[in-house]
């Protein structure tokens, strides 16, 4: 396959691939934002072959994503000295309430772990319990 | 004869445009449908499938797109046989996500040669799906595209959606089912590229039923999250109104589905005059026809950049929406009594 881009039923691919790539070289995103797209591993549950896998997975991912994260992060704001000075009082709101919300957060961290790990354990003994069937069934097969 | 019959889904409404033109031709014509699938707002619009008894003279129309009870009791019907087909979705795309639907969709395929034989005339609602009936051992397939009905786009708006969503951002719709062949993974990316590179005023309004295969929504909320982008909206199964006051919000509406039978949202959005961009897949060029804007092997940051130029080139955006109007204009000129007429006075 190449590309190819139609507009109102005109074959438009030649000058649209361009001004695509002009576009993309004048607004590149945040080199932070790069860094934290290049690091998604959320794909890998597009890849499983069946729901056994999908399940290991998923809970495999919620582990490593237990915790709220409470970093400082852009705030986007117009041109304009409205925005600026809204900005600047959603910050210092911000470093009012974070001791209050971090607080708050770790308890919600300690019982999101608490539900993973019970998740865990459940899965464990779910699969431990299927093995069992599939070994029961296939004797059962033999004996018949 | 249907699964099921929803107010706002776009089989249903086709079916129902059916039935009305049929009556109009003279005919005695009903829908029948799966009780347990039918929407309680329409109920009065159909009969329960298992209390259809039917006779030999009559004419049993099935709208198939996986099997399902209503096909086993068309298939056991005395009546002459029409398979409507709307496309059964590839197996291989719900792997992971749904053995289930993965064994079902299977099996719908896998069962349509012994349904085509069993039939005495075969539709298709686009020249794509006539395709894979032909591949399925049909050899006589005549093309019905999906009705475009307008009446329901017409009513207004949800005005409690309208003031929750209006907002100074610009946005970016995406209606359909959430289901794997929709790859909406591709416009999540492609959004979070648009909003860090080129608009952090924007946002990604998603609407459709999780339903289908809920651990692929599953996956996407953590795509979403991954992504490290605010303003990723799943909006859930819409109401009619509800779906016109989406319309109504969009600035652009994006299809990146890698398998439809046809899409009738894209002849939605254009109705309500919402720019659209669409992946060239399946039946798509067929319901897009020569209007908006259609693309294929495009990047996530290359489709960003495509929405960006859509939404702020003045004069394409007016090429773009000039082609729609058309396409629309056509969609609404087909005349449905005389194109059934003619299908039924063919092979029944």
């Amino acid at each position: 396959m190449t590309q190819r881009i139609d507009i109102a039923g005109q074959d438009r691919t030649a000058d649209t691939v361009a001004d695509i790539a002009k576009l993309i070289a004048k607004h590149p995103p945040p080199e932070s934002w790069l860094r934290a797209y290049e690091k998604r591993t959320a794909s890998a549950l597009k890849t499983c072959d069946s729901e056994k896998t999908y399940m290991d997975t998923l809970i495999q991912f919620l582990r490593d994503k237990t915790h709220l994260v409470t970093d400082d992060f852009p705030i986007a704001s117009r041109d304009a000295a409205v925005s600026r000075a809204m900005v600047r009082v959603k910050k210092a709101l911000w470093k009012l309430l974070r001791y209050q919300h971090d607080h708050m957060a770790g308890q919600q961290n300690h019982i999101n772990a608490l539900l993973t790990s019970a998740l865990e354990f459940e899965r464990e003994r779910n699969n431990m319990l299927e093995q069992r069937i599939l070994a029961l069934e296939s004797k059962q097969e033999k004996q018949n | 004869m249907l699964a099921g019959l929803a107010d706002g889904d776009a089989t249903s409404h086709a079916a129902l445009a059916m039935r009305d033109a049929l009556r109009a031709l003279g005919f005695a014509s009903d829908l029948f449908a799966l009780p347990e699938s039918v929407d309680p707002s329409i109920r009065d619009q159909c009969i329960n499938a298992r209390d259809y008894d039917a006779t030999s003279h009559d004419v049993l129309i099935h709208h198939y797109g996986l099997w399902s009870d209503a096909t086993d009791l068309f298939t056991a019907s005395r009546a002459q046989k029409i398979l409507l087909y709307h496309n059964v979705t590839p197996a291989t795309f719900f792997r992971g996500f749904s053995d289930r639907m993965v064994q079902l969709a299977e099996h719908s395929r896998t069962a349509l040669p012994a349904l085509v034989a069993g039939c005495q005339a075969l539709w298709a609602v686009s020249a794509y799906n006539a395709e894979e009936l032909k591949s399925a051992g049909a050899t006589d397939v005549h093309l019905f595209p999906l009705p475009f009905v307008k009446e329901p786009l017409d009513r207004p708006a949800d005005p409690a959606l309208l003031a929750r969503l209006r907002a100074p951002v610009q946005t970016m719709l995406c209606v359909g089912r959430l289901a794997p062949n929709k790859c909406i993974e591709d416009l999540l990316e492609a959004f979070a590229w648009y909003h860090h590179s080129f608009n952090p005023y924007s946002r990604l309004l998603i609407v459709g039923s999780p339903r289908s295969a809920p651990k692929y929504f599953t996956y996407l909320r953590m795509l979403a999250r991954d992504l490290h982008t605010p303003n990723i909206c799943f909006e859930g199964f819409a109401s009619p109104q509800g779906l016109i006051a989406y319309y109504e919000l969009a600035d652009v509406l994006v299809n990146v589905s890698q398998h439809e039978g046809y899409c009738l949202p894209l002849l939605e959005a254009m109705y309500k005059g919402v720019p659209v961009i669409s992946r060239r897949a399946g039946g798509t060029p067929e319901a897009m026809g020569q209007a908006g804007v259609q693309f294929e092997e495009l990047t996530p940051k290359e489709l960003a950049a495509l929405m960006h130029l859509t939404l702020t080139n003045a004069s394409l955006r007016e090429t773009i929406l000039t082609s729609q109007q058309q396409r629309v204009d056509e969609a609404l000129s087909r005349d449905l009594k005389t194109e059934l007429h003619a299908l039924l006075a063919h092979g029944i």
